[in-house]
């Protein structure tokens, strides 16, 4: 049934993720070898495989990671971050819910690297302050930005992709997804709290210095601040006008770098080094990787798989698309998982005469928060964990694991829970 | 035209004024060209994105991940002193024996790594021999660009032309490697009786050189190994690369990717060392060139050209080699040749004529052509640098005096070739 290259494509999937999994070797090597790989045993030819690059989210993150390298030298995130550690009066665990919440709305409006690339920066910041681990802010941060952009038609690549063929609105997105995602976003928030109370205690003396410092110190460059500030705030806007505008959220993104690079006077040449070449790469390679499996036909042979067996039977397709896209979407990224249902349920509705509005909010919940599972489940999370490490403090694809896929499950749970009473009973 | 046709072309020449007159960085200005050719709605991202040349970047990518590990097992300057003792440091001799070096260096890597290890090796040489650097400086310019036509890897103008038009890294062999191997032996034999009479040195500085351990250059021999089989291994595939149906950036990331796997370099220091103003520029340049394209401003030029050539294929050889070598000697090459690639295309199409030996002549005019003067190619801006951070500027008047004649023999020689080769 699976023919040779199909065979082989798998396996260089699977042996490449074994190895970024096991963590022996850089994951940006291993990656771009296995898509070294899938070009030199002809899976695909290299204007196939730059066809399954996905340009406009390498756009979107260039464009922001100049942007944000940029702002970073005018010392607004430290100010935001001691202003913010302040309101709390340095407790840690308020800081991880108030991130958490900011993060879930700001991805829900903005797109979920952007908004991951700015609060990381201001993370760290807070950290660095307080003198405490970072990661469970991290995880916290990852984990609220794919649930948060579940919530909107704009949130997430996949909720893009549903709406753009189907035609449902940016309306019918809020009232389906809100309720589970609320809900979603208030357990996990809770859950994460228990997991972490106990390393969130700062000293008295460490809490008071803080209260001390003096956030306006951290402005540097005034008139440097100024331009980012004002370009930042036309990419935002830009970002949540982009489709009335018919640009792509790249092209937005990228005229911000370009604009604010040619106004501050900032050496592009350094101003490139701040790029995480690391993490873009690293897409680069998986895109290829999983434009492997696709052009291969082993994505179409899963999805189709899982809905051959549930043949007629709504309740079961629903569960079945919702566990099945949660799953893929945690180990493969999940717009090339959802490309390839969405003509998948077309036909079924097509072939099978039944009205299919429900799975395709099955499906963006199980692809959107499904991508919360593992460290490489979505872009966010790599670009978090890219981030991480660069700033000595790597995330382990197993502890990231250990804690999110858990809480991962548990948002299916409620979504389950959630679809069956709305939509199936 | 329409109206959008003429905003694209406004666009693209005030883009191009900017990045001549050098008043801002030729990366940032060509970056809002191409964000201006989106916001204008001139194509969307999609096209655009479609208009980039992968291939390009991903062979100039591969080539510069290859260099950035393999330049620090120091091969290149035990590579210059032993050439230097293997002449008994004789300077006219090393003069020749460097020229041969960076040539075949040039032809082999990229221009501008050779000539920047090189040069600081060569004020090492001068020094210790009390000779004036410049008319070593000048050998490592002219021979770069020299060797760096022979190639397709060579330079960054046939990159492009191999990627466009599908003529691989043997094509580019057959077709310029002898020519450009005329044109270093006529141009080291001039320089060689230019300055044949400046050339003295005392003995003792001569044993100096012979004195010195090249060995102790070599500090990894590990990692030597493993470059010299990546890179041994890379050339070999570009000279299959045909035969097995692999692009030519296909190998040069292949080669990338296996050497940061066994090198155990670090990846964020690697993709340091990539020169990301240079692959922007290229992105924006693309995207700008594209802008001319879907608006069918390439096509009209290209109809223009074919009137006034009357569609004769002769005087559009000379006419694009004399314009390409003085265009490349005074501005920037790159953008020069990414415009007149869609145009020799266009040409084709509507001419319904057979433009291979076109590519040739705009090979050899813009890359033979960046000699003409100090700023006409990357290598000759990176002498310059060092040369001046070495307290020994040289002087645009004084470069031009000895770079432009030679070009012009070089185009001449070209233009002889051509004749003889294609159109005859």
């Amino acid at each position: 049934m699976l023919t040779v290259n199909a065979w082989i494509a798998l396996s260089i999937f699977i042996v490449t993720y074994a190895v970024i999994v096991s963590e022996k070797i850089h994951r940006t090597k291993i990656a771009l070898v296995g898509a070294i790989g899938v070009l030199l045993l002809k899976i695909m030819s290299q204007e196939e495989a730059v066809k399954t690059v996905d340009f406009n989210t390498l756009g979107l993150l260039i464009g922001m990671m100049i942007i944000v390298a940029i702002s970073r030298q005018t010392g607004i995130f430290q100010y935001l971050a001691v202003k913010a550690a302040k309101m709390v009066k340095g407790s840690p665990g308020k800081i991880m819910v108030v991130f958490f919440v900011l993060t879930a709305v700001a991805s829900a409006l903005l797109d979920n690297v952007t908004t991951v690339l700015l609060f990381t920066s201001i993370i760290f910041a807070i950290t660095d302050v307080l003198d405490i681990n970072p990661v469970p802010f991290l995880i916290a941060e990852v984990l609220a930005a794919n649930i948060g952009g579940t919530a909107t038609l704009i949130g997430d690549p996949p909720n893009i992709m549903i709406g753009g063929a189907t035609g449902l609105g940016f309306n019918d997105f809020i009232i389906n997804l809100i309720v589970p995602v609320t809900v979603t976003g208030v357990v996990t928030c809770w859950l994460l709290y228990i997991i972490y109370r106990k390393q969130m205690t700062v000293s008295e003396e460490k809490q008071r210095k803080v209260m001390e410092l003096d956030e306006h110190a951290f402005l540097s460059d005034r008139s440097l601040l100024i331009k980012s500030l004002t370009v930042l705030l036309l990419v935002m806007v830009g970002f949540i006008l982009h489709q009335a505008l018919h640009l792509e959220s790249a092209t937005v993104a990228m005229a911000g770098a370009a604009v604010l690079l040619l106004i501050s006077g900032m050496e592009p040449e350094e101003t490139f080094h701040e790029v995480e070449w690391n993490t873009i790469f690293f897409f680069i390679g998986l895109f290829i990787l999983v434009g492997g499996l696709e052009v291969t036909g082993i994505i179409t042979m899963v999805a189709k798989w899982g809905l051959d067996v549930t043949q007629g039977n709504v309740v079961l397709m629903n569960f079945l698309v919702l566990w099945l896209s949660a799953f893929a979407s945690a180990f493969i990224d999940n717009i090339p998982f959802v490309a390839t249902m969405i003509p998948l349920i077309k036909s079924m509705a097509t072939v099978g005469q039944m009205d299919v509005t429900t799975l395709w909010w099955t499906l963006s919940l199980g692809a959107c928060l499904g991508g919360n599972g593992t460290i490489i489940g979505a872009s966010a999370n790599v670009v978090v964990s890219s981030i991480a490490a660069a700033h000595g403090r790597p995330i382990s694809f197993g502890y990231y694991f250990k804690i999110a896929f858990p809480l991962m499950i548990v948002s299916i749970i409620i979504s389950n829970i959630y679809i069956y009473i709305a939509y199936l009973r | 035209m329409t109206q959008i046709a003429w905003v694209a072309l406004i666009l693209f020449l005030v883009v191009y004024a900017i990045i001549v007159s050098e008043k801002i960085h030729r990366t940032k200005i060509a970056l809002v060209g191409a964000v201006a050719v989106l916001l204008l709605q001139i194509m969307p991202q999609a096209e655009a994105v479609h208009s980039i040349d992968f291939n390009t970047l991903g062979l100039l990518i591969g080539m510069m991940m290859i260099v950035a590990i393999s330049r620090t097992t120091g091969i290149f300057q035990y590579l210059a002193i032993k050439a230097a003792k293997k002449v008994k440091g004789d300077p006219l001799r090393i003069m020749v024996v460097m020229f041969i070096l960076t040539a075949v260096l040039s032809a082999l890597l990229d221009n501008v790594t050779t000539v920047l290890l090189l040069t600081s090796i060569i004020f090492a040489i001068t020094d210790v021999l009390k000779i004036n650097p410049m008319p070593f400086l000048i050998v490592e310019i002219l021979a770069s660009n020299i060797g760096g036509t022979a190639t397709l890897i060579g330079d960054p103008p046939n990159i492009m032309i191999g990627s466009a038009t599908g003529l691989g890294f043997n094509d580019f062999l057959i077709n310029l490697a002898p020519v450009a191997t005329l044109v270093a032996i006529v141009t080291i034999a001039i320089l060689y009786f230019i300055y044949r009479k400046d050339m003295v040195v005392a003995p003792e500085n001569q044993q100096k050189i012979m004195n010195m351990d090249e060995k102790a250059f070599l500090t990894d021999p590990v990692l030597l190994r493993k470059s010299i089989f990546v890179l041994v291994a890379t050339i070999a595939g570009f000279v299959l690369h045909q035969i097995f149906h692999y692009e030519s950036a296909t190998v040069a990331l292949a080669g990338g990717a296996v050497l940061l796997l066994i090198s155990g370099a670090e990846p964020e220091e690697v993709f340091h060392e990539v020169e990301w103003n240079t692959i922007f520029f290229f992105i924006g340049l693309f995207v700008l060139v594209g802008g001319l394209e879907v608006t069918g401003v390439i096509t009209l030029v290209a109809k223009w050209a074919l009137e006034i050539t009357q569609g004769n294929l002769m005087m559009m050889n000379f006419l694009i080699l004399w314009l390409s070598a003085f265009a490349s000697a005074f501005i920037d090459n790159i953008p020069f040749v990414a415009t007149m690639i869609p145009l020799i295309k266009s040409m084709a199409e509507l001419g319904g004529v057979d433009v291979t030996s076109l590519w040739w002549t705009l090979a050899l005019g813009a890359c033979l052509g960046g000699n003409g003067t100090l700023i006409g190619a990357s290598a000759n801006l990176v002498v310059m640098s060092i040369a001046e951070a070495h307290g020994t500027p040289i002087r645009f008047k004084d470069y031009m005096k000895i770079g432009l004649p030679m070009m012009v023999v070089s185009i001449v020689i070209a233009n002889i070739y051509i004749y003889f080769m294609y159109l005859r």
